[in-house]
């Protein structure tokens, strides 16, 4: 069945109609989370959103659910994170300081320099993605990591065209500069990018 | 490099939107042939082109457990957040008040419309005595920072006076003097707030209570649109929270 079909069941309260798009979307919507908010929060937060999503099930208009899903993953993420501002102490993770470690993320079969050098890649933009301010991060990940189109970003920022294309490009810029800054980690593509 | 292109616009804003083809035909087509004859542009774009590529290459996560929802987990009472349970009480309660004003408000305007053509005319001379009587602490709610009504504010007197230097003339009980109905109202209940109220005082000739009516029903209709912002920002945030 397509996801308007589940919708309209789930939004008549059936909760398996319901789980069946969350099975649909959860891995979308963790990885959102996961480049939002680190590996830390990032199950919470995940969770946070299919149950807010639930409830606001009846609110839903429309066929564009998956921007409006992320819009909630979104908030859900920015409520984690301001939570952590309130209470650094406790949980501003390493992600947001700058000691992020590498994602457990599944990797495909490559030799072990090309692994080895992938994976150090894979560390510094991770970490500069944390560096970003949350607004650029998430124009940065739907666009670039989702794959969403400039519309889909701006139903899910709730902004115009223009402030999506904006924060696109500036967050492109700032996560160059701060690839750039950990030059001597990267593939030579990089290097020479920092040389220039 | 020529003289025009050495000066022409850098079009460093729209290189992010030209990697994504989102500009318009026109536009992407004057981006292209800048970048034709501008080297800088072309390094800028060459790096952004290329971490846009690093991130797309960025592995995605598996779930790392399912997130379907329990029954316990969607039934509604389950998790309710506390902050919005307290803001439906809030709603609730802010749309109860402003019902019951707008109904005594509507009450109020039937009872002043059925005074006629004497509204223009309304007697005043014991309406600060009302108005302490039956708006004790109601404006003070909607002003926040005015004195206790039934004292004069320390002062109130002398700045109206000073507003006021013109006594009127005897026996000009056909003008009323705004004036000094004002000083009357500042010197007994109103403290400094006597611009509204000389506005309606017009005049010390006629019957009792008509502007007590006037002054309430103003009254109502600011505490009622106070509810009304106050009902659609707590609806907004609610909203808000829920996405």
């Amino acid at each position: 069945m397509d996801d308007s079909g589940l919708l309209r069941q789930a939004a008549d309260g059936d909760l398996d109609a319901f789980n069946a798009i969350v099975e649909r979307y959860q891995v979308r919507v963790y990885n959102l989370c996961l480049r939002m908010v680190g590996p830390a929060g990032a199950e919470d937060a995940t969770q946070e959103t299919f149950i807010r999503a639930w409830r606001a099930l009846d609110r839903f208009r429309g066929d564009a659910f998956a921007p409006w899903l992320l819009r909630i993953a979104a908030n859900a993420c920015h409520d984690e994170l301001r939570r952590r501002r309130a209470r650094p102490a406790m949980s501003l993770g390493h992600a947001e300081e700058g000691d992020n470690p590498a994602l457990d993320v599944p990797s495909s079969a490559r030799s072990p320099d090309e692994e080895a050098q992938s994976s150090e890649l894979r560390s510094a933009i991770e970490a500069a993605l944390f560096a970003l301010p949350e607004e650029q991060r998430l124009a940065v990940i739907l666009c670039d990591i989702q794959g969403m189109d400039y519309a889909e970003i701006a139903l899910v920022m709730s902004c115009s065209l223009g402030t999506v294309k904006s924060r696109t490009n500036r967050g492109r810029r700032r996560l160059r500069d701060l690839i750039q800054n950990a030059g001597e980690l990267l593939p030579d593509r990089f290097r020479s990018m920092s040389d220039r | 490099m020529s003289f025009t292109r050495l000066f022409a616009r850098h079009p460093t804003s729209d290189l992010s939107a030209f990697i994504d083809g989102v500009l318009p035909d026109e536009q992407h087509a004057q981006v292209a042939r800048h970048l034709t004859s501008c080297d800088a542009c072309a390094l800028e774009l060459d790096s952004l082109r290329l971490v846009s590529d690093a991130l797309r290459d960025l592995p995605e996560a598996s779930a790392p457990r399912s997130f379907t929802l329990s029954p316990n987990m969607a039934a509604a009472g389950e998790r309710p957040a506390p902050a919005s349970a307290a803001g439906a009480r809030s709603l609730h309660t802010l749309r109860l008040a402003g019902a019951a004003i707008a109904v005594v408000l509507a009450i109020v305007l039937v009872i002043d419309a059925g005074s006629g053509g004497d509204t223009a005319t309304d007697e005043v001379t014991d309406a600060s005595v009302e108005f302490d009587m039956s708006l004790a602490g109601g404006e003070s709610a909607a002003d926040g920072e005015g004195p206790a009504y039934g004292a004069p504010a320390p002062g109130a007197l002398d700045s109206a006076e000073e507003l006021a230097p013109v006594a009127p003339a005897p026996g000009a009980t056909t003008t009323p003097d705004l004036s000094q109905n004002f000083n009357d109202y500042s010197g007994r209940s109103w403290g400094g707030d006597g611009e509204s109220e000389a506005t309606i005082s017009p005049s010390a000739d006629d019957e009792d209570g008509i502007d007590t009516l006037r002054v309430l029903e103003i009254t109502l209709a600011i505490a009622l649109t106070g509810i009304i912002v106050a009902a659609i920002a707590l609806t907004m945030n609610r909203a808000r929270r829920t996405e």
